[in-house]
């Protein structure tokens, strides 16, 4: 039988599976095989320098072997290269995460807890914990949902709210706009006050359940200051893929199953920009008093100060 | 020919570099002891070029000719993936 010709706006999808399933492979066992050194330069060099001198060591390997000419038949045209995945080490963190997160979705015990916070600090190089000074949330492994891009300021509409590479991303464009406010109200009272920093911390909101944690009631003071735009570590335990977010909204509402909600962009970063738009999540908070940690995505390579 | 948009094209070759940078760090670290390992690790970080070939070639025979069979591998699986999805 003739084998069917693959049309060529397949090709791109075809590649992209293929090539990121052998070089998970392969980075699977890289880490695997050179554990030991891998382990022994993260723990003794400062992120900022492993970056820096991975760069260097790129340019280093490269200049010998010129892979913008390996793939000639792919382009002739130079591009930059990736930073080395010696140092991305998704692969030990969900090897030590899965030794502790549960198989089935529950809440976690103290034990559990202590035990995710010490492997998260360690992989992001930051202090992240259940609890702040006795202050919590109801859980901190739940099914997070998909919400809506808040709106940010009065004039704030869909035609308006993405800049030109989320607009190409349909997921977060077909995502729409909540038609209330979030929890703290505006981000920014006009479009003339509105800063980089708003936009940062709506694009990587998520929403948690504020009115069920402990002793809410009792600190309800203490609650609201502690949790307005505070920052969270949120990381999908199946993949390790993981963002930096800020609490801006309180929900979903405990009858609908989920525990938290993430705004489109935090939805599409953590590996659940299709089908349900829903799945397990770790989230913790980080200690980041000086406001230094950047939100957005983030890899397990070095500390959250550095990304 | 492939179709393929220049964004695409960008992120595939971004995925190639990644893929056979990898498998020649593999390589090399496959040759070093595991004291060698560390310490050319170290001159990576510290970004000494001259340093790091010269341990290199201290510790590894023909560490180059490695590296090049290492990446050819590499090269020709990966061409190889190209020309199926041609057809």
């Amino acid at each position: 039988m003739a084998r069917k010709k693959v049309q060529p706006k397949f090709h791109y999808h075809l590649l992209k599976k293929k090539w990121l399933a052998r070089h998970k492979l392969a980075k699977r066992k890289f880490h695997k095989k050179h554990k030991e050194a891998l382990d022994w330069i993260i723990e003794n060099f400062p992120a900022k320098e492993q970056l820096a001198g991975s760069a260097v060591g790129m340019l280093m390997l490269s200049n010998l072997i010129p892979t913008s000419t390996v793939l000639g038949s792919l382009s002739q045209d130079p591009v930059e290269t990736e930073t080395v995945s010696a140092l991305d080490r998704t692969n030990q963190l969900l090897d030590e995460l899965n030794q502790v997160v549960p198989d089935k979705m529950r809440t976690l015990n103290g034990e559990e807890e202590a035990k995710i916070s010490a492997i998260l600090s360690k992989y992001f190089g930051a202090n992240v914990s259940a609890d702040v000074n006795g202050l919590r949330l109801n859980r901190s492994y739940g099914v997070i949902g998909a919400e809506q891009h808040l709106v940010r300021f009065p004039t704030d509409n869909m035609a308006t709210h993405l800049d030109a590479v989320d607009r190409n991303n349909k997921m977060i464009y077909s995502s729409g706009m909540a038609p209330g406010r979030g929890a703290w109200g505006y981000f920014a009272k006009s479009k003339a006050e509105f800063t980089e920093a708003d936009r940062q911390r709506e694009k990587w909101y998520i929403a948690v359940q504020t009115f069920a944690a402990p002793n809410y009631n009792a600190r309800l003071a203490d609650y609201r200051d502690f949790f307005k735009w505070r920052k969270m570590l949120v990381l999908n335990p199946k993949t390790g893929q993981a963002v930096v977010a800020d609490i801006a909204d309180a929900g979903p509402a405990i009858w609908t199953g989920k525990h938290l909600g993430g705004s489109p962009e935090i939805m599409y970063s953590l590996g659940f920009g299709q089908g349900s738009r829903k799945g397990g999540v770790l989230y913790f908070f980080i200690d980041d008093i000086d406001d230094k940690i950047a939100l957005g995505p983030v890899k397990p390579v070095s500390n959250l100060n550095a990304q | 020919m492939l179709s393929l948009t220049k964004a695409e094209r960008k992120e595939l070759e971004s995925l190639a570099h990644s893929h056979v940078h990898q498998a020649i760090l593999d390589t090399i670290l496959s040759h070093l002891t595991d004291d060698d390992k560390k310490k050319f690790l170290e001159l990576v970080v510290l970004g000494d070029s001259d340093k790091i070939w010269s341990h290199l070639h201290e510790r590894v025979e023909k560490i180059e000719e490695k590296i090049k069979d290492a990446s050819e591998q590499i090269k020709k699986e990966l061409k190889e993936d190209i020309a199926k999805v041609k057809k």
